[in-house]
């Protein structure tokens, strides 16, 4: 009988799609926007590197276009990831210690500002003034990124978070790209230098897009080590602190790599912070100093939302 | 909807929970009783996917929390024992929140924080910020929030701690009306709240559930105890020697003394009402008879029984 047919017909049918592998098609655009935001980022190195002038507004306009597009893929594919970002978020412009931060990020680096220029011969260029940015920020971020999850454990609101239907990664890349968003507000005050020296002379641009990309690649990098130290534990201060130290440890190898011999020196000076700023800061965009603070970030972050797991299970 | 085999939760050697094994019906409400540190939080923690259970699986809505653990959490509406919130947001901004995070659509969600705002009865303080919400409002936020996505299941722990009686009263009738269109699942240590607000009650004692039963069963036990109070105007002692002397009293306690007169404890035989055989004494020797009745079985007594009878029956 017809009727029976399209019953069993339908169970097969059922049957079969429960058994094939599930590639949905929100898979499908991650990969294809993923991939396609790195191939703009990798077309933009190639085309600044074939350029005589290096980097400058063509290719630097196609790394905002990928990062926008990698941005877009993350909002569109996982919703949920910003919806704790822009949570995240408002947060910090209603705290204090945001602002604190802010001031006394801002403070020192304009009196740091006024004083590298106020030299007689001072050329119109940043690169000592990107040394004392990049440094005040070891101290900085940790303090922004101390309070992404000890607050909410130390209150007990993590447990509603915990039992929503949000995966551990989303929360912890949530909370990171709020903090990442925040150093992104606090370089685009710090551009007042640029423009400041753009009314006195005429500077050299690409030198100093090269610093803004380093620090903000390296300010994401210290950030997810303060995520990580921010989870595992429910002190503030304690998750600041050891953000601090480890990446003054980061910071300090240079010094042991540059006055020793030997391998171990080598492979310190290569682990370490400075060394891989100094390109950045010469105006140099060169593919290590990116891979290295790309891989701390995905080292740490990787490392907070296994310790987030783990602290489940307390 | 709730189906809990074999939960057992170990922290460190000492077993939080054992071998918790029960099931909730769709639309039933169902009460967890016990007294305090009885392994009802765990529990209630292991339901909701905050943490693993050592051993043991659990189903919300046919999902296992384990392995479906988004699925099975979208179905689930928390209210955790002392529940927190983000004090830097307003109520309406934190239900906006929750009902985002936890699937409801965009075009729905204004509606839903409406509805359920309204429902719980914040909505005049929809635009204050929760930091200056009193602990009853804070309490109904928490119902709200639980209640924003519309989830099968509500699990709800100790609902009216804290709250002072008329919010008591309000909040359990609330309960009530909820079970018409979700399952609940509360626990409590207050045994006339598991009475009134259940329809089923699952004792736990030391993490292992002890009895289950419906609330008249437990009333029943309840007034098998076999202790009545008497309070009578005539504050000498030949009243406890008297009332010692009774053939069916096994003791007799004096409890307190006050303006009024003495009150005194007595331990009948089981199954034996001697109230009739007391009020015609009192009357007799002319006591002043103030107050006479069955002493109710304290909670504590229930699981000493139940726990005996345990014992007794393996």
């Amino acid at each position: 009988m017809p009727g029976e047919a399209k019953t069993e017909n339908s169970q097969a049918a059922e049957q079969a799609a429960e058994k094939a592998p599930r590639f949905e098609t929100i898979d499908v655009l991650r990969v294809a926007g993923f991939v396609c935001g790195v191939l703009l980022f990798v077309a933009a190195i190639l085309w600044a590197r074939s350029r005589e002038e290096g980097w400058g507004w063509g290719p630097g306009l196609l790394v905002l276009l990928a990062v926008a597009l990698e941005g877009a893929v993350v909002g569109l594919t996982w919703p949920r990831i910003f919806l704790i970002t822009w949570r995240e978020l408002k947060g910090y412009f209603i705290s204090p210690v945001a602002y604190a931060v802010m001031a006394f990020y801002f403070g020192v680096c304009g009196l740091i500002f006024y004083l590298i220029l106020n030299q007689p011969g001072a050329k119109a260029e940043m690169r000592d003034q990107f040394g004392t940015m990049y440094f005040l920020l070891v101290f900085m971020v940790p303090i922004l990124t101390m309070r992404l999850f000890s607050e909410e454990r130390r209150s007990g609101t993590i447990e509603l978070l915990m039992t929503s239907p949000v995966r551990d990664y989303e929360v912890v890349v949530g909370k990171y790209l709020a903090a990442v968003a925040f150093l992104v507000v606090m370089v685009i005050i710090s551009l007042q230098y640029p423009i400041i020296l753009r009314a006195y002379s005429n500077p050299d641009w690409g030198p100093i897009i090269a610093g803004y990309v380093g620090l903000l690649i390296a300010g994401a990098a210290f950030a997810a080590v303060g995520v990580f130290t921010s989870v595992l534990t429910k002190s503030q201060v304690a998750a600041a602190i050891s953000a601090m130290l480890i990446l003054l440890v980061f910071w300090l190898i240079n010094w042991l790599g540059t006055h020793t011999s030997g391998f171990w020196s080598e492979v310190c000076r290569y682990l370490s912070i400075p060394e891989n700023y100094e390109d950045f800061r010469k105006g140099i965009i060169d593919t290590r100093p990116i891979a290295y603070f790309v891989s701390l970030s995905i080292l740490f972050l990787f490392m907070a939302v296994r310790a987030l797991e783990i602290s489940r299970i307390k | 909807m709730i189906e809990a085999e074999g939960l057992t939760k170990y922290y460190g050697d000492k077993p939080a929970i054992s071998d918790v094994s029960f099931h909730v019906s769709e639309g039933e409400i169902v009460a967890f009783l016990g007294p305090n540190g009885a392994g009802k939080t765990t529990t209630m923690r292991i339901l909701t996917g905050y943490m693993p259970a050592t051993t043991g699986t659990a189903r919300i809505a046919g999902f296992d929390i384990y392995d479906q653990s988004l699925d099975a959490r979208a179905h689930i509406g928390y209210l955790p024992e002392q529940a927190s919130f983000y004090d830097d947001m307003t109520v309406r901004q934190y239900l906006r929140f929750c009902g985002r995070l936890r699937g409801v659509r965009r075009r729905e969600i204004d509606d839903r924080v409406d509805e359920v705002m309204d429902a719980c009865r914040v909505t005049e303080y929809a635009d204050r910020l929760i930091s200056q919400l009193s602990k009853g409002y804070r309490q109904r936020l928490g119902l709200a929030q639980a209640l924003v996505h519309n989830p099968d299941v509500l699990i709800l722990d100790e609902p009216t701690i804290g709250l002072d009686p008329a919010q008591v009263v309000e909040t359990r009738e609330l309960i009530k009306n909820l079970a018409k269109e979700h399952t609940v699942m509360l626990s409590t240590h207050i045994l006339p709240e598991a009475q009134m607000v259940a329809e089923r009650v699952l004792i736990i004692n030391n993490g292992r559930i002890i009895a289950e039963d419906t609330p008249e069963a437990l009333t029943k036990l309840i007034r098998q105890s076999s202790t009545l109070l008497v309070k009578v105007a005539d504050p000498s002692r030949s009243v406890e020697r008297e009332l010692t002397e009774l053939s069916e009293v096994r003791g007799v306690r004096r409890v307190g003394v006050d303006d009024e007169g003495a009150t005194y404890h007595v331990d009948t035989d089981v199954g034996v009402d001697l109230r009739p055989t007391l009020a015609e004494l009192a009357l007799k020797k002319d006591w002043g008879l103030l107050e006479l009745r069955q002493v109710e079985m304290s909670l504590e007594e229930i699981f000493l029984e139940l726990t005996g009878r345990q014992a007794a029956a393996s």
